[in-house]
């Protein structure tokens, strides 16, 4: 056997892996070949010496201290996934609200400051009627009333003022200038009012889109974050 | 009743903690002995086997069964020895022993091994096995891995070449060059060793090494 042969089989040597006629060949290389025989003896030597002390076994808390972190981590995830974008939609949610809030409530006094929407002028025949008949009786006292009335519905009143005057000549004149004046009154704080509409449309509109559209985009950062991390 | 790894790992990935107790269970020793080996020292070991379940745990769901869990865990374990070699060369070993240590669980004050029962030897085992260490830590990471999976952890040249994604003619030329090298290291310690016995016999200048 030739050094060459003797190192191709050294490794299975030092494992105790060969058969029973390498081993004899080998062997018998090693008798006659003191370079060979060195290199066999002392790497036994150094293997031996560094396997002289066994792994101590693992740590009794080894497990529960990896459970625990498990269990650590799945809580931040949690948290992790309620909370991105999460106050920029409540944000978003809370400006709707005020959005439709100042709408309706709005909404609500302007119709009735100009006259021009169905539900009150629905409503209002039976209470046209009442006051109609009023400057019949008593026409001076009547004015305050049909002035009155006119801030909830002029056109009706003009309407009235008309068939009043059929029945009570002296109040027409009265009824007429009061429906114009209050004509007046009635549409500066409905103008008032549109422009505080405008301005708060134009004011929270905005405000919305911009929490939502961040509520948005947050969540698909983080949406984008947790596919990284789990192909990776 | 018995389940085999590929049951289990599919009950962890449905969220069983249990199972996965159960897989670390049976893996536990030969990771941590592997850990130890790398590491050389117990709290180091520990630590490693820890992070290296937990990079398990984490990967589960990327765990597509095309190999065994054992070769896929494996191939976690040593990356993170080799990882966790190349963390502590960039750090400071040393403590101090009359100091107390703040750490997570509270305060720590370190002590030598003597409190055992039998202090003398366990004195000369961690003196044994600061040798150990140090002379393997002289090897190379790649070529240290490969030695201890094989020679002291008894694993198949199968196994290390699927660890270690390599071929099986790497892992034997590595192995190769590992035992060599150790040769060379530990004939250079037995020279020292017994430089200085010979020296304490002269003169008892030992101390000066």
């Amino acid at each position: 056997m030739t050094c060459k042969q003797a190192q191709q089989l050294m490794s299975k040597y030092l494992e105790n892996g060969l058969q029973e006629k390498e081993n004899v060949a080998f062997r018998s290389h090693l008798a006659v070949c003191p370079d060979c025989r060195c290199q066999a003896e002392e790497i036994g030597r150094a293997l031996d010496f560094v396997r002289r002390v066994e792994p101590p076994s693992p740590p009794s808390n080894l497990r529960q201290t990896v459970l625990q972190q498990i269990q650590r981590e799945a809580a931040v995830k949690r948290k992790r996934a309620f909370a991105p974008g999460f106050t920029q939609g409540a944000a978003a949610a809370a400006v709707f609200v005020l959005l439709v809030a100042g709408n309706v409530s709005l909404g609500v006094f302007v119709p009735r400051m100009n006259g021009d929407t169905p539900p009150v002028a629905l409503k209002s025949p039976s209470v046209v009627q009442e006051y109609a008949v009023v400057p019949e009786e008593a026409p001076t006292p009547a004015t305050p009333d049909v002035r009155m009335f006119a801030n909830t519905s002029e056109a009706q009143a003009e309407a009235i003022a008309g068939d009043a005057g059929q029945a009570a000549e002296p109040a027409t004149g009265i009824t007429t200038t009061s429906a114009n004046d209050s004509a007046l009154e009635g549409t500066q704080p409905g103008r008032f009012i549109s422009i505080l509409r405008l301005a708060l449309n134009m004011f929270l509109v905005p405000l919305f889109l911009a929490f939502s559209w961040q509520a948005v985009k947050k969540r698909r950062e983080a949406h984008h974050c947790r596919t990284r991390q789990t192909s990776s | 009743m018995h389940l085999d790894d590929q049951e289990l790992v599919r009950r962890c990935r449905n969220g069983d903690l249990s199972s996965f107790d159960e897989l670390m269970r049976r893996y536990e020793k030969k990771v941590y002995s592997l850990c130890f080996r790398m590491t050389g020292n117990t709290e180091d070991a520990a630590d490693l086997a820890q992070e290296a379940f937990l990079k398990v745990y984490r990967a589960l769901p990327a765990f597509r069964g095309q190999a065994a869990f054992s070769t896929w865990l494996y191939r976690i374990v040593t990356n993170t020895c080799l990882d966790g070699r190349r963390r502590a060369a960039s750090r400071p070993t040393l403590l101090a022993l009359d100091r107390t240590l703040d750490t997570e669980e509270g305060e720590l004050t370190l002590e030598l091994p003597g409190n055992s029962p039998d202090p003398q030897n366990s004195f000369l085992q961690a003196e044994l096995q600061h040798e150990i260490s140090s002379l393997l830590g002289s090897l190379p990471s790649g070529q240290r891995l490969v030695l201890v999976m094989r020679d002291l952890e008894g694993y198949t040249y199968e196994e290390i070449a699927a660890a270690l994604n390599v071929s099986l003619g790497t892992v034997k030329s590595r192995l190769n060059r590992a035992r060599l090298r150790l040769r060379a290291l530990y004939l250079h310690q037995e020279e020292l060793s017994s430089l200085a016995v010979h020296l304490k016999v002269k003169g008892g200048v030992s101390h000066d090494l």
